[in-house]
């Protein structure tokens, strides 16, 4: 017999259980009976839009289609947004082709969600390439609500934002906690300042015409740039932990100091964590000039391009962080290697102790000389390792001939072995990691 | 004040089947309901009635928060609390679960009802309109026409097809 019990529950606790469900599964439960029909207006979760399509471009008829989706999308996103009676929505997540036509319907989203007291907004423009449509710019109107929003995160893809409409958004989300804008062509010299932001996380990724970037920030914790190497004046941020660069993309000048050499010397050594990605070359010309990083515990280093001379310039990095507890090295080679180094053949290798390193991962590791050297080095130098995890691969997504792989495992072993008995160490299978 | 250890004061709850529980303060606080009622009556040495939970509801209840002050001030009480919170949901079948959501409404323990009614949606996720029924213990008083004219307003919620979720 079916417990009346539950349906002593008020309404509340129901919207409750509700909004942990998606806004699909939420909207199916006005069928349940005549109670129900209404209660999934009161959702207070999650709302996620989100339709990728599979377009054919070579199809003309692709074009039409858009339109057709376009108006399904919106018809949704209305009816959700325009039926909501209760109080407040946790997140809003618009994944389309958030083009020019849409607007002034993204704008309208914005501001209802805002409204509803939304804690996080993340709108993503999936690639339609048709040309003759641009992705929708936001503007200062696109966060024109008056009334107080608590707003703590937000995500933007792919949309095109400017350097004022960045700054109009700091100023009129004061509750901002995280921030990332990533793809957007019209950032050029974003500016993200203010003595009482609360901005914690801040992403900027991938925008093509950036030029530079000023950060003063009291309370940031986490900063990722990827992209173009260009100048970055990170003013202020005693509070930062976490740094993240991504200079993979071509830069002509390889001997030019780091841009973050300009993080004055009183904020590199509070860094935790640090994540670096940009050709080998780069880091090796720039090495020697760090400070010291004497708050760091996690470093990852992904090097692209790697010749397949030496990483012995990294012995710098590490002599840089004596408290460091785990290092993640990614090497991405292009020569194909054609020779597994022996044992015997190897150079001596002093390590520089370490005694907090506890884990130590390498991937790209694949029997050269100088693979060997680096593991050989940070072997010796972790005398309490606990564990070491290898890739063996050439670069992300290039595996090695499988005989090779054989021999490359087995030089690691006898590395380990020979060097600290003690740690255990396996191999990675897949070659993304 | 002697140097003897302060013996821990015991407050006595009686459920809806007349059992009568005497647990810590520090548990009983966690109850609103009953917190609320100490806070005004801070003499009563009467057992608390709690006409609305049966004595199977209160002592999963008052096991799970044993549990959870026993977490609290380690280094990692985060994890083990999480841990307990996974174990003890999987535990509850659903009739449990929702006679003890029922039951910390009622006594109101915010953090444990925030628990438990996760626990149900992730029970329904993927499930029927049946199935839920079944669930809540609905009796469906649509008439068949209505309840068709309701699948057709919101068709694109009963399209199983596109990957929409989070």
């Amino acid at each position: 017999m079916s417990t009346n019990g539950i349906n002593k529950l008020p309404d509340d606790v129901l919207i409750k259980i509700l909004s942990f469900l998606t806004i699909k599964e939420a909207v199916r439960t006005s069928v349940l009976s005549r109670r129900w029909k209404q209660l999934w207006q009161f959702f207070s979760g999650r709302l996620n839009f989100s339709r990728e399509i599979n377009f054919d471009h070579r199809l003309k008829s692709d074009r039409k289609k858009l339109k057709r989706e376009s108006s399904r999308f919106v018809e949704r996103v209305n009816k959700v947004l325009n039926s909501h009676q209760g109080p407040s929505i946790n997140k809003l997540r618009l994944g389309f082709y958030l083009n020019e036509d849409l607007g002034s319907y993204i704008d309208t989203w914005i501001d209802i969600a805002l409204k509803k007291k939304v804690k996080k907004l993340e709108l993503i423009n999936f690639p339609f390439f048709a040309s003759e449509l641009s992705p929708y710019s936001l503007s200062q109107e696109s966060f024109s609500c008056t009334t107080n929003h608590i707003l703590t995160s937000l995500s933007i893809e792919n949309l095109g934002v400017s350097d004022e409409t960045v700054k109009h958004i700091l100023s009129s989300c004061p509750l901002l906690k995280s921030l990332e804008v990533s793809e957007s062509p019209q950032l050029r010299d974003p500016k993200v300042l203010g003595s009482s932001l609360r901005l914690k996380y801040l992403s900027i990724s991938d925008c093509d015409f950036i030029q530079s970037i000023e950060v003063c920030a009291p309370n940031l914790v986490s900063f990722k740039y990827s992209g173009r190497e260009v100048p970055l004046h990170i003013r202020h941020v005693p509070k930062l932990k976490t740094l993240d660069y991504d200079f993979s993309w071509e830069n002509n000048y390889p001997n030019i100091p780091l841009a973050f050499s300009e993080l004055s010397n009183c904020y590199l050594p509070r860094l935790v964590t640090l994540m670096l990605r940009m050709p080998f070359e780069r880091l090796r010309l720039q090495v020697d000039k760090f400070p010291k990083f004497t708050s760091l515990k996690h470093l990852i280093c992904k090097l692209t391009g790697f010749n397949g001379e030496s990483l012995l310039f990294l012995t710098s990095m590490m002599e840089a962080a004596p408290f460091l507890r785990t290092f993640n090295l990614k090497v991405d080679g292009y020569n194909e290697i054609n020779k597994i180094c022996e044992l015997r053949e190897l150079r001596t290798v002093e390590g520089h102790p370490n005694q907090y390193l506890k884990e130590v991962i390498m991937t790209g590791f694949c029997g050269r000389e100088a693979d060997a050297e680096i593991v050989t080095y940070l072997l010796k130098s972790a005398f309490t390792l606990e564990r070491i995890v290898i890739g063996v691969w050439l670069a992300e997504g290039m595996p090695i001939p499988e005989a090779n792989k054989i021999k490359a495992e087995n030089l690691a072993r006898q590395l380990v072995e020979n060097n600290r008995p003690g740690a255990e160490y396996y191999f990675l299978t897949n070659t993304i990691f | 004040m002697s140097m003897d250890t302060v013996k821990t004061k015991k407050i006595t709850l009686r459920t809806a089947d007349k059992e009568e529980f005497e647990v810590d303060e520090a548990i009983a606080m966690e109850f609103g309901t009953v917190k609320s009622f100490l806070l005004e009556n801070p003499e009563s040495e009467d057992p608390i009635p709690l006409p609305n939970v049966s004595s199977k509801c209160l002592s999963t209840i008052i096991e799970y928060f044993t549990s959870h002050l026993a977490f609290r001030g380690s280094s990692s009480e985060e994890d083990e609390a999480k841990a307990y919170n996974e174990q003890f949901v999987k535990a509850q079948d659903n009739e449990s679960i929702k006679e003890l959501i029922l039951a910390a409404n009622y006594l109101d323990i915010k953090d444990m009802l925030d628990e438990l009614t996760q626990a149900a949606a992730d029970r329904l996720k993927n499930k029927s309109v049946e199935y839920a029924r079944r669930f809540f213990g609905v009796e469906n008083d649509f008439s068949p026409e209505e309840e068709a004219a309701l699948r057709e307003e919101h068709k694109w919620a009963f399209e199983g097809v596109d990957p929409d979720e989070d």
